[in-house]
């Protein structure tokens, strides 16, 4: 029997590799995937407490933050491109205009 | 028969989106992506979420790793800029282990089952009373959630002007 605590148990190991994606890596397009698959961690726990607790509204709220994800990323890639256009290079360690 | 299937997908999942953080070359990764992706359609199918399955695919595994991909290969990526830094080892270290400690407080949270919340209407016979689990989104989406779905309409339209204004070129 898969009980709750198994999808929770995985969707934690997701986001936390997810977050170590962000914590390590460099290139801004792979930052931005791992974002997206903590994103992707927690829609699968919310999932699980929909069935736990015989309620729809964990999927109404997973549905609205695919929505979100959606837009997210066209945003985000968008800056991408026109960060790319002016800058030159993806490294987020060479992306440091706002820092001082 | 169900844990076999979860342990497989979720052994998946996992090898998956190591080989997402991992990954040298941003394509390998978005590949990564993409199994991740359908291997938690597998799991909400699982949980008997099977529209929110056909949703993940269609739009993450569809819509979002073709973006992914055409950036990758409009911005035509430098030998250096694939090259992972070594300068921040200090960094890494941290990184790895902050994330690790936090992967392990949460499930140790979850281990701890504190989640006793009060049961909703929609319990599995319900369920297939409407006709399936898409008809009982449906019922809950289009009534109770009826004015935040509106305003997702809204949001898509400024992700779409926003993505049109930030690739232009040269405003006038």
């Amino acid at each position: 029997m898969v009980t709750l605590e198994h999808y929770l148990v995985l969707s934690a190991i997701l986001f936390g590799i997810g977050a170590i994606g962000v914590l390590v890596r460099r290139n801004a397009i792979i930052i931005f995937m791992s974002i997206e698959l903590m994103l992707n961690a927690v829609n699968l726990s919310l999932v699980a407490f929909s069935r736990q607790l015989n309620s729809m509204d964990g999927q109404v709220f997973v549905f609205f933050i695919m929505t979100v994800a959606a837009a997210e990323a066209a945003i985000g890639l968008a800056i991408m491109v026109s960060l790319f256009r002016n800058k030159e290079t993806l490294n987020v360690d060479e992306i440091n205009l706002m820092k001082w | 028969m169900e844990l076999l299937l979860f342990y497989i997908f979720g052994g998946v999942a996992v090898l998956a989106s190591l080989g997402l953080v991992t990954g040298k070359n941003p394509v390998h990764s978005a590949l990564f992506m993409v199994v991740v992706f359908f291997v938690i359609a597998a799991l909400f199918v699982l949980l008997g979420a099977e529209f929110l399955a056909a949703a993940q695919i269609l739009v993450y595994a569809g819509a979002i790793m073709v973006l992914f991909l055409f950036v990758i290969m409009l911005l035509r990526l430098q030998p250096e800029e694939l090259r992972n830094t070594s300068r921040h080892a200090f960094q890494k270290f941290f990184g790895i282990v902050l994330s690790l400690v936090l992967m392990a407080q949460i499930a140790l949270i979850v281990r701890g089952g504190f989640f006793k919340g009060a049961k909703g209407n929609y319990t599995p016979e319900v369920v297939s009373g409407f006709g399936g689990n898409t008809e009982a989104v449906a019922a809950v989406l289009f009534t109770d959630y009826l004015f935040p779905f509106e305003l997702t309409s809204l949001i898509l339209l400024m992700a779409m002007v926003g993505a049109v204004v930030l690739t232009k070129k040269e405003l006038k």
